[in-house]
């Protein structure tokens, strides 16, 4: 008998076929679980993806060292100190213990120190790696005392965004310059990231470049009158209007969260129906954006060829850095304290943000864990 | 023996036949000649007529087909050297690559650089002299056929949407880059940055109402579709001789409808009927399309201020919008 659908299968294995190329892989809808978080019919209901939050990676931790069982008992005697001056050895030897199993597991002390190992090392000689080492280390004390309005008492370790590998998995640089070829006459490349694993990660980094290293306006696309009376719109560009869009997709990828999160996506611009999350986020860009500027980019001068992008400037941080994916990042310092990550605090608002909304309470934690906790609670 | 699909036929599943060339009535007005070819194809008649051919391009054909032609290669030429003529690259980044308007900065410049909206200009003429020429096409040959101008008509209303978009919205802008890209995947994202810009489009009441003929045409196309099939055994395939003379298939038909929900359209209406919910699809698009940024800035206040927006009680206190008062200088670049 013969075989009379030979052609309609034909198309449909092409079609199968042409979706398997093309189509990025996708989180499928049997992992992720809806809560709602605004009012009824409003269409607010918060994604999230069971399997990502269910696999949290584990912060390897370190006691302190009073209660260590092999602690190095002052064997050690550090010189050249310039972040961790005041901290006893004791405790460097633990943050430099944990900090090595955060970052550097399978490389060692070497991996900072020049190839040195063991006890005989000299450890106060400088290597361009310890250098951006102390970089990350005064960046992370700073988010850990200044940052307390985004981090909260949890704070960051290296391992929240490291998390065993040298280089943190989701970092950003600016993309490589474009050159279309035929003398530039023809065919303007786009800067989508080809490589990418999932839809949201196709995106140029212009945005980041845009509204977390140069600090452009986020809030200058949505006009607040009905009708064009006349003023200018704030930002009449649409190219403006879709990169901060696409920040918006790539920011609600990075912390693997859906618009709603934050918006009520009827009037994105509208604080006053936004869910108070917003804040969070509000703040999240703003300490990227501080970071960015104070401690990565300024990275630029002595990164390793590893940590540079196409246009040879350091990597820097978005959302997804430290978050990876989770609404709550993974490590932290949810039950063990590590004193030697967080810098000199002070009385009163410790970054921009909190200095100009004293008004917004989630804007104005401590650290409320470990040792310090008193002392936190004192400043108050 | 009962009733059998197998063995019936209407003009529905007609039997392939060969033979001579089916010949044209008798033509009014100028015409140019005809490709006189034609074949049959046995796959083809199991959607349609299997006679293909002979074909009527006319001058407006030709020039549509090659301003059209030229605008696909020259998009497709674009594409393919932005991703360094490789095929592979090609082929998987053809879903994004994009030939874009030009920048906001370059206003309505006429001439911008080739690769900052000079292409686009030009794809975007191309195409829109393809379109019109094909309009002309349709036009000229219902003429010529002695039939009513009822397609010609309604591809001129997608015309206007099309080119409402393209180029009417952006000239009354004073900017071209309010356009969209022609690209697969960033026309898209066009779409979705605009909604936003403009304060959420889905509050465009012309939004709302192209969305309701849209809606309304696949609704209307699946009843008056499937109530056609379904009385095809009693003869109604046979659409222009029931409209004339109602026979036992528009009967059961229209009793049908009048059952099921009380109001029945005529043989002749539903035609009507849906050819007006496809143009007004289109009609009202290009209006909402029109009044953004032109006139109202941010649909969602527009529909704050006339009552159409619902409030809610949320389950959180209005959030305090943060005052910003930091001024970022320019980031010096440090690379050595």
């Amino acid at each position: 008998m013969r075989f009379p659908y030979g052609a309609v299968l034909f198309f449909v294995a092409i079609g199968v076929f042409a979706a398997a190329v093309l189509i990025p892989p996708w989180t499928p809808p049997w992992q992720v679980s809806t809560t709602q978080v605004g009012p009824d019919a409003s269409s607010m209901g918060l994604y999230l993806n069971d399997e990502k939050l269910s696999n949290r990676p584990q912060q390897p931790e370190f006691q302190p060292a009073g209660l260590m069982q092999n602690a190095s008992a002052g064997g050690m005697t550090y010189t050249n100190l310039q972040v961790l001056n005041g901290e006893s050895p004791a405790e460097i030897d633990r943050t430099m213990q944990a900090l090595t199993a955060w970052v550097s597991p399978d490389e060692g002390c070497g991996f900072c120190h020049g190839g040195q190992s063991g006890p005989d090392a000299d450890y106060a000689a400088d290597y361009p790696r310890k250098e951006v080492a102390r970089q990350m280390l005064r960046m992370t004390r700073d988010v850990n005392a200044s940052w307390t309005n985004h981090v909260g008492s949890r704070g960051v370790t290296c391992f929240t965004c490291h998390q065993g590998k040298t280089i943190p998995q989701n970092v950003w640089h600016k993309d490589g310059k474009t050159h279309p070829p035929m003398g530039g006459q023809l065919g303007n490349p786009e800067p989508w990231h080809t490589k990418a694993d999932t839809i949201r990660n196709f995106f140029p980094n212009k945005p980041y470049e845009m509204f977390l290293l140069e600090g452009m306006p986020a809030n200058r696309v949505q006009t607040r009158s009905a009708l064009v009376d006349g003023t200018a719109a704030p930002q009449n560009d649409i190219m403006y209007a879709e990169n901060l869009y696409i920040l918006m997709m790539q920011m609600s990828q990075g912390i693997g969260a859906n618009c709603t999160l934050c918006h009520n996506s009827r009037a994105a611009f509208d604080w006053n129906q936004s869910p108070p999350e917003r804040l969070h986020g509000y703040s999240g860009m703003k300490m990227a954006l501080d970071l960015n500027r104070r401690y990565l980019a300024p990275l630029d001068a002595i990164a390793l060829p590893e940590a540079r992008g196409p246009q040879g400037d350091a990597a820097k941080a978005n959302c997804g850095t430290c978050h990876n994916q989770r609404l709550i990042p993974a490590g932290g310092m949810k039950d063990v304290y590590y004193p030697a990550l967080v810098g000199p605090l002070s009385p009163g608002p410790t970054n921009q943000v909190a200095a100009d909304n004293p008004h917004i309470p989630q804007l104005s934690r401590k650290p409320v864990v470990g040792q310090q906790q008193g002392a936190a609670a004192g400043m108050q | 023996m009962g009733f059998s699909y197998t063995y019936y036929e209407s003009f529905f599943s007609q039997l392939q036949v060969r033979g001579p060339v089916a010949r044209e009535p008798h033509l009014e007005g100028v015409h140019d000649r005809r490709i006189e070819k034609h074949f049959f194809s046995y796959w083809i008649g199991k959607i349609g007529d299997p006679q293909i051919g002979p074909f009527y391009l006319g001058w407006a054909g030709i020039f549509s087909i090659a301003f059209g032609g030229a605008a696909f290669v020259l998009i497709g030429l674009n594409f393919a050297a932005a991703n360094g003529w490789n095929p592979i690259r090609f082929l998987k980044g053809i879903i994004w690559d994009a030939v874009r308007p030009p920048r906001a900065s370059n206003g309505l410049e006429l001439f911008p650089p080739l690769t900052d909206g000079g292409w686009w200009l030009i794809v975007g003429m191309f195409t829109t002299l393809a379109v019109i020429l094909w309009w002309v096409r349709l036009y000229r040959r219902s003429r010529a056929l002695g039939m009513g101008v009822h397609v010609a008509l309604a591809f001129g209303c997608a015309i206007f949407l099309f080119l409402s978009l393209g180029i009417i919205r952006p000239v009354l802008m004073g900017d071209f880059s309010e356009a969209p890209p022609f690209g697969i995947i960033p026309h898209l994202n066009w779409t979705a940055t605009v909604s936003v810009a403009y304060g959420n489009w889905y509050y465009n009441p012309f939004h709302m109402l192209a969305i309701v003929f849209l809606y309304g045409s696949t609704m209307l196309f699946a009843m008056h579709g499937g109530t056609i099939l379904a009385t095809a055994r009693y003869g109604s395939e046979r659409e222009g001789r029931e409209i004339v003379d109602r026979g036992t298939a528009s009967e059961r038909a229209a009793l049908f409808w009048r059952w099921t929900m009380g109001f029945n359209a005529t043989m002749e209406s539903i035609h009507r009927w849906a050819w007006w919910f496809a143009v007004l699809t289109v009609i009202c698009g290009a209006i909402g399309v029109l009044l953004t940024g032109t006139v109202v800035d941010n649909w969602y206040l527009w529909g704050m201020k006339h009552g159409m927006v619902p409030s809610y009680e949320y389950p959180y206190a209005p959030t305090p919008q943060p005052v910003d008062t930091t001024i970022h200088p320019p980031v010096k670049d440090a690379i050595q």
